[in-house]
């Protein structure tokens, strides 16, 4: 298999060097060759979770070409991706002139992240690549709720959420500031920690994260404009190990609020985490009381602190930055709690009613202030910073 | 010992809990009950005394000691009720400038529903945010196991300090083992990867003294309580600020 990714990954792109991407067979699953994700196909293409398009052993119909469904992020669940019922998109795919002929190849291939097979083969040029940005495009996707087929250009129209069923998809930490702010500087980019236990294999999965990524780790700080408002920012990753916090996310955290202390800004965070990161033991636990006492001091100071918890808030970072915010907005929908449901479960035995931990329940119980939309977000947080803003309302 | 051995060593059967060292370190303790919110939570106790003469208030997480006992602690696995005791007597032991000394000894805090209704992220996030920031001397000893959050939530203070064969963890062993490996059979490896031993954490700074235990004997005791009556009239003389800002470049370092 390596041998085969190194040629892809050689000078010649192409659609036949792209195509020997290839699949393997696990069962009666097939397996992405560039991202492990696993899917089933009854077509001789399949397309890789991670965008890439694959090509099945004994290929009848060369001429085919399927598009990814799933969402990059199914790599942060380490692999073991949702599979994805290929004769629906088949279905939807063969002989579609308009979505084969808007597939470009060399754009295509030349944004492709690198797995951890090329990188280890060709560590410089897939580090660089992986730098230049990006997931690639993707024309369709699949509604991980509804199953439904969603041209991505919707789901992008729509911030991420099906426009068939509602259901919010997870969106990564650049695109939720960007969603939101009209500017933004990023602040802190090139923090980042090792393995700071020598954790038994987390070294890899970091060096896999960071290339599928690009990112460092996984919370995005800075300070821009939301509605001609200056404020600090962080916002938090799910690709990245489903957001947990470790030193760099605690690290930067901190920063953030430092920042905005010195600078006398408000601080506006996008929460999404499962937890702490317990590849990191302690020092993640640590975290906990760090950016505690981050918060705290900028409470201090007399500036305001908005928390967005999204989903899902859970784990250690519920416990610390998640619930010390002035305001505290949770989105639609999202999975906020303590324990996660399946914990919970287990220690009581016995099966939780439904929205158990959702939103809506938070809000019920008295610990949001506020449901947002995600589409309404932007606007809902201007009006809050508006308020509390001297320059605004002098 | 093997770092196993330790985490097994900590949950041992007759081994002291909170209220064990209460008994022999504080004297005339009187128990202070509830939230003023909800309940009592008697996975937490707390309450005033004195040690070697000198006005503290105590919270210690309780485990219980034999089956009935133990029931009615929660096995050491507190609601948020028990949290938001904590953070009330310590702003009451602030507003007199009484040092506030924590005994920890829990596999974490409780997951439920009740729990979860009333708040439980919540709790323990403003029981840290609180405790890190209280404008008099704290101390936190971990006697037992110090279980992720629901131990830290007790654990904001000036100094942590840790008996031998306690531990401080972010997750329990069998949790790592079961969710990173998907094999609970693997819970001495991750003991071993978690560093959860008094030594390992020495050496990370996440506590700053390892107290030995000595079989838990009278000496045991009597050493401890000195110890905490040192250093508790050590920074009894530090102004609040700067208890404060050693306490925020404390967690800051990590
Ligand atoms: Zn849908």
């Amino acid at each position: 298999m390596t041998a085969v990714l190194a040629a892809a990954n050689g000078a010649l792109f192409g659609v036949m060097s792209a195509l020997s991407y290839g699949v393997e067979r696990l069962g009666r699953r097939n397996v992405c060759g560039a991202c492990g994700g696993m899917f089933a196909a009854r077509f001789s293409f399949g397309v890789g979770f991670c965008g890439t398009v694959l090509r099945m052993r004994g290929a009848r119909f060369p001429e085919l070409y399927f598009v990814c469904l799933a969402a990059a992020g199914d790599l942060a669940r380490e692999g073991v991706g949702v599979s994805v019922s290929a004769h629906g998109l088949c279905a939807r795919t063969k002989g579609s002139e308009k979505i084969k002929l808007k597939f470009d190849f060399k754009k295509f291939f030349f944004k492709k992240p690198k797995n951890e097979l090329e990188g280890s083969e060709n560590g410089g040029e897939a580090k660089e690549q992986a730098e230049q940005g990006a997931i690639p495009e993707k024309l369709a996707e699949k509604c991980e709720k509804c199953g439904q087929i969603v041209l991505a250009d919707d789901f992008a129209a729509h911030f991420g959420v099906c426009p068939k069923c509602g259901h919010y998809r997870k969106i990564d930490a650049r695109a939720r500031i960007s969603m939101c702010f009209d500017e933004f500087n990023e602040l802190f980019a090139d923090e980042e920690s090792g393995n700071v236990l020598d954790f038994p294999g987390y070294t890899e999965k970091l060096a896999k994260l960071r290339a599928a990524t690009g990112e460092k780790d996984g919370v995005v700080s800075g300070y821009g404009k939301i509605g001609g408002i200056e404020c600090a920012v962080f916002s938090m990753d799910y690709r990245f190990m489903m957001g947990s916090m470790g030193h760099t996310v605690g690290e930067k955290i901190a920063k953030t609020f430092e920042y905005a202390i010195e600078k006398r800004l408000p601080v506006v965070g996008f929460v999404l985490s499962g937890g702490a990161r317990m590849q990191e033991g302690i020092i993640s636990l640590m975290q906990m009381a760090k950016t505690s006492a981050a918060v705290a001091k900028h409470g201090e100071a007399g500036l305001l602190y908005i928390s967005v918890l999204t989903d899902p808030t859970t784990g250690g970072v519920s416990a610390s930055f998640a619930f010390e915010a002035d305001i505290i907005i949770a989105e639609k929908g999202a999975l906020i709690g303590f324990a996660g449901p399946r914990v919970i479960e287990q220690t009581i035995r016995q099966k939780l009613p439904e929205g158990f931990q959702r939103a809506e329940f938070i809000e019920e119980k008295g610990f949001a202030d506020l449901i947002v939309e995600r589409k309404e977000m932007k606007e809902k947080l201007s009006e809050l910073l508006a308020l509390h803003c001297a320059e605004a309302n002098a | 010992m093997s770092a196993y051995d330790i985490v097994l060593k900590s949950r041992e059967k007759g081994r002291p809990t909170a209220v064990k060292y209460i008994e022999n370190i504080v004297e005339g303790f009187i128990e202070l009950h509830g939230d003023r919110r909800f309940a009592d939570d008697k996975a937490i106790i707390g309450g005033i005394g004195r040690i070697g003469g000198m006005p503290v208030t105590v919270i210690g997480i309780e485990k219980g000691e034999d089956t009935a006992d133990k029931i009615a602690h929660n096995f050491g696995c507190a609601h948020p009720e028990g949290y938001r005791k904590a953070v009330r007597l310590m702003k009451e032991a602030e507003k007199f400038r009484r040092p506030v000394l924590c005994f920890v000894d829990t596999s974490g805090a409780y997951c439920g529903i009740g729990a979860e209704e009333r708040g439980q992220s919540e709790a323990i996030a403003m029981s840290i945010l609180d405790m890190i920031r209280l404008k008099t001397p704290t101390l936190s000893v971990i006697i037992g196991e110090g279980g992720s959050g629901g131990a830290l939530g007790l654990c904001a203070a000036d100094e942590v300090w840790i008996t031998e064969t306690s531990t401080y963890s972010v997750i329990s062993p069998e949790g790592c083992a079961s969710i990173l490996w998907k094999d609970s059979g693997r819970v001495a490896d991750a003991s071993e990867c978690l560093k959860l031993t008094a030594g390992d954490l020495i050496s990370l700074g996440a506590v700053e003294k390892v107290v030995p235990e000595e079989g838990f004997g009278e000496a045991f005791y009597a050493k401890l309580k000195e110890d905490i009556a040192v250093f508790f009239r050590k920074q009894k003389d530090v102004p609040a600020e700067r208890l404060v800002e050693n306490r925020y470049r404390r967690f800051r370092k990590f």
